[in-house]
């Protein structure tokens, strides 16, 4: 173990709370304690030159790793070193100057036995990525980001479970709420992602395997092609069910004009972007038709969103509220628009003792939005899904929305709904991360390591990370855990929890903590 | 009195906060940081109580607002089992506490820091309450033994996966069972580890009932099972009495 150097900062009122001499006489006799030094603050450009050119392991008593990390990690240079919150932990809550100094001393021993037990810095994992993307879902979120990604110069591979681009945007009739034309924008994208020539199109195509690699993923599709990815983008959007709104607006700009009054019909479980979009289309209606009947019926346990109820009178569109014994009958299946053919809805309104019936018109079923996305891929993905077939965003504290895992990415739809514009500016902001991602140096990642003999293969492991890093193996002497590095956030709980402590931290190990828990206790 | 503390990185935020809203709170504690409270680990536990812990204070935080979505939860169910073994091992459970604080709930966790030292200061330093020290390092000992025993670790880890996700029938089991079986786990390690901390040279049955202050039939009982289990065997006869020993690795 080689012998350590500490410097103690004065600043910050250090000085005064702390007897710092009485520090450096204790730690001068510590065997492990090469010097001690107090500066007067280590932050400043004497300190700088102070420390320019000394080698060796080296310990600062100063301030907060968070605030200050920066500037320590320069002083250091090189060498291997330990910072010791002084400051915040000490200085700054005790009053009292011999309980602080007793304090202080305790912190320092304990950063002491940190320093001794830390393992070399070998058991990083280096990710050096593969410019190359895998999209999956060539809807407008898809088609945004792969077109941002290939003007950077990525190379793109982008898969289609149907055999026509375009997603959601191909069905509906205009943007909500821009009201731009669907198709057009739809074109504008398309058309630029022409033009470009590092992008792959697979239509009717699946994603089927996907396994780690050291330069990303190794991705297998279901037309036989295997290709090594460094990112994925998850662009799988939103499906409509137990509904026909988007049936509906694709006739309206299939058919264009159409005649009678009009009937959405609620259901109860209605997600309110469908709402939204809904008034949207009545209102554009309303231009078209200034004198048919318009009615939104309206469960009594739907809340409508804000604002709806102002925007419906203001042109004159009804809102019928009340349960509908039996729905909306007269009409099954997908409504027609063409004019020749009459449609009877009939309604039966108990509660008011009126209702609409004998109408000519079209009858649109608002129902649930979920995730489009299989559920056999999510988990190919590990990527968590809600009950509604959303992705759930993991981790959304640390790492930015985007991000499921390190070079996992899901944009637009696939995490809720959103309105358009807010789908393609996602695309390009996770296009601009994945750039990013490439450009930035390679990386090393830090994770829990197992030891191969001490595992016994129960599987506790694997059940317990809330990402998937520990994945069970069979071996020739049995169940093995392996830990995937890109998954793991190092938080311990694996760790902690392992019955024959066959998992290990690199950065704090329990060889550290309980070196940590000794030293205090002897100090 | 001294005091340890364990917090996890997000509290730890709150504990920084505090120091720079300058409030001040009892020089008795310190603060391991680790990166989620998850990683406890009841050996650590243990491991601070021979160090002379006379109290262990967590601050983590708050319940379905762990950064690494479930980390809490599993923490303070460990917690809670490391409070029951105090309890069996005869020591006050109150020396143990925790609080859920908010990166930014600097005054919530300086208050609880504050009433958890009083209260260690009310209950009393751990040595003075046990009428001889030898006895308290008889049960750290046992206590440590129990941390790191393989049905325990197993059964406080699956805690949760078992109650809550349902097992590989997709039976989901009652938590309270769940809890009298880990007690009864608990309480069954914690009388073995005392018989092989007494049986680390040869010794009948009723000379370890004797030190441990458990019946002599438990001990027998206890006796056989480790045999069983290979953990201990019989050694020789003297004085028409069969002696034990413990069987250690090697």
């Amino acid at each position: 173990m080689e012998k350590v150097k500490i410097f103690l900062c004065q600043g910050c009122e250090l000085g005064q709370k702390i007897d710092l001499e009485k520090l450096k006489k204790h730690f001068n006799s510590v065997s492990q304690v090469e010097s001690i030094e107090i500066l007067s603050a280590l932050c400043d450009g004497a300190a700088r030159e102070r420390l320019a050119g000394v080698q060796g392991t080296l310990l600062f008593g100063a301030c907060d790793e968070r605030t200050h990390g920066v500037i320590f990690r320069e002083l250091a240079g090189s060498n291997p070193h330990q910072l010791v919150n002084l400051r915040e932990r000490c200085a700054w809550v005790h009053d009292d100057q011999t309980e602080a100094t007793a304090k202080a001393q305790r912190l320092l021993s304990m950063g002491l036995a940190e320093l001794s037990t830390r393992p070399p810095d070998q058991a990083e994992w280096e990710l050096d990525l593969l410019h190359r993307v895998l999209v999956i879902g060539a809807g407008p979120a898809g088609l945004a980001c792969v077109r941002a990604l290939a003007e950077q110069g990525c190379d793109v591979t982008i898969i289609e479970k149907t055999n026509r681009l375009g997603g959601t945007l191909r069905r509906t009739r205009t943007v909500w709420p821009s009201g731009e034309d669907s198709e057009k924008l739809l074109h504008r994208l398309y058309n630029e992602l022409q033009d470009e020539l590092h992008v792959t199109v697979y239509q009717q195509t699946e994603l089927v395997e996907l396994t780690e690699s050291l330069h990303g993923y190794r991705v297998k599709l279901s037309n036989d092609v295997e290709e090594e990815v460094g990112a994925i983008v998850v662009a799988t959007g939103i499906r409509e069910v137990g509904g026909n709104l988007f049936e509906f607006e694709y006739r309206w700009r299939d058919r264009g004009n159409f005649r009678g009054p009009m009937a959405f019909e609620v259901k109860e479980n209605v997600h309110p972007f469908l709402l939204e979009t809904a008034l949207w289309d009545a209102v554009m209606l309303r231009h078209e038709k200034p004198e048919e009947r318009i009615v939104f019926f309206v469960p009594e346990s739907v809340v409508l969103p804000e604002g709806f109820k102002e925007s419906a009178e203001k042109h004159n569109i009804e809102i019928i509220r009340g349960s509908i014994p039996g729905g909306v009958t007269g009409v099954t299946g997908v409504m027609s628009l063409r004019p020749e053919r009459k449609l009877r809805v009939i309604v039966k309104m108990p509660r008011r003792g009126t209702g609409v019936t004998g109408w000519g018109g079209a009858i649109v079923k608002l129902g649930k939005l979920v995730g489009s996305l299989p559920e056999e891929i999510a988990q190919l993905l590990r990527i968590p899904m809600d009950t509604d077939g959303y992705l759930v965003q993991r981790r959304f504290r640390i790492r930015s929305r985007d991000v499921v895992h390190p070079g996992i990415f899901v944009v637009g739809g696939a995490h809720a709904p959103m309105p358009m514009e807010e789908t393609i500016n996602h695309a390009f902001v996770v296009a601009a991360r994945i750039k990013a991602m490439f450009d930035a140096k390679s990386k090393r990642l830090p994770a829990a390591q197992i030891d191969e003999e001490a595992c016994i293969g129960c599987g506790y492991c694997a059940a317990v990370c809330p990402y998937g890093a520990p994945i069970l193996e069979r071996t020739d002497t049995g169940h093995k855990a392996r830990i995937s590095p890109r998954f793991c956030t190092l938080c311990g709980l694996c760790i902690a929890g392992c019955p024959v402590f066959a998992i290990f931290d690199p950065i704090k190990s329990s060889e550290t903590i309980r070196a940590q828990i000794e030293s205090w206790g002897n100090s | 009195m001294k005091i340890l503390g364990f917090t996890c990185d997000w509290a730890g935020f709150a504990l920084d906060y505090a120091g720079m809203q300058r409030m001040s709170y009892s020089a008795d504690i310190t603060f391991i940081n680790l990166r989620c409270s998850a990683r406890f680990d009841m050996t650590d536990g243990v491991q601070a109580l021979a160090n002379g812990a006379d109290g262990i204070f967590f601050a983590l935080c708050p319940l379905g607002d762990c950064h690494y979505e479930s980390g809490n939860h599993h923490a303070v169910s460990r917690i809670n089992h490391f409070k029951e073994l105090l309890q069996i091992a005869g020591l006050n459970p109150e020396r143990i506490g925790f609080a859920h604080a908010d990166t930014t709930d600097a005054v919530g966790l300086k208050n609880e820091i504050e009433s958890f030292c009083s209260k260690i200061k009310e209950i009393g330093d751990l040595p003075s309450q046990v009428s001889d020290r030898p006895e308290l390092v008889l049960r750290v000992a046992a206590m440590k033994r129990v941390a790191s025993s393989e049905p325990v670790r197993w059964t406080l880890s699956k805690e949760l996966e078992l109650v809550r996700k349902g097992n590989v029938f997709d039976e989901k089991l009652d938590p309270q069972d769940y809890d009298t079986m880990i007690k009864h786990i608990l309480r069954e390690e914690y009388e073995k580890g005392l018989i092989l901390e007494n049986l680390k040279e040869p010794c009948s049955a009723v000379e370890v009932a004797q030190a441990t202050g458990l019946g002599a039939h438990r001990v027998f009982e206890l006796i056989v099972e480790l045999e069983r289990e290979t953990r201990a065997s019989f050694d020789r006869i003297e004085h028409e009495r069969p002696l034990y020993v413990e069987v250690t690795d090697g």
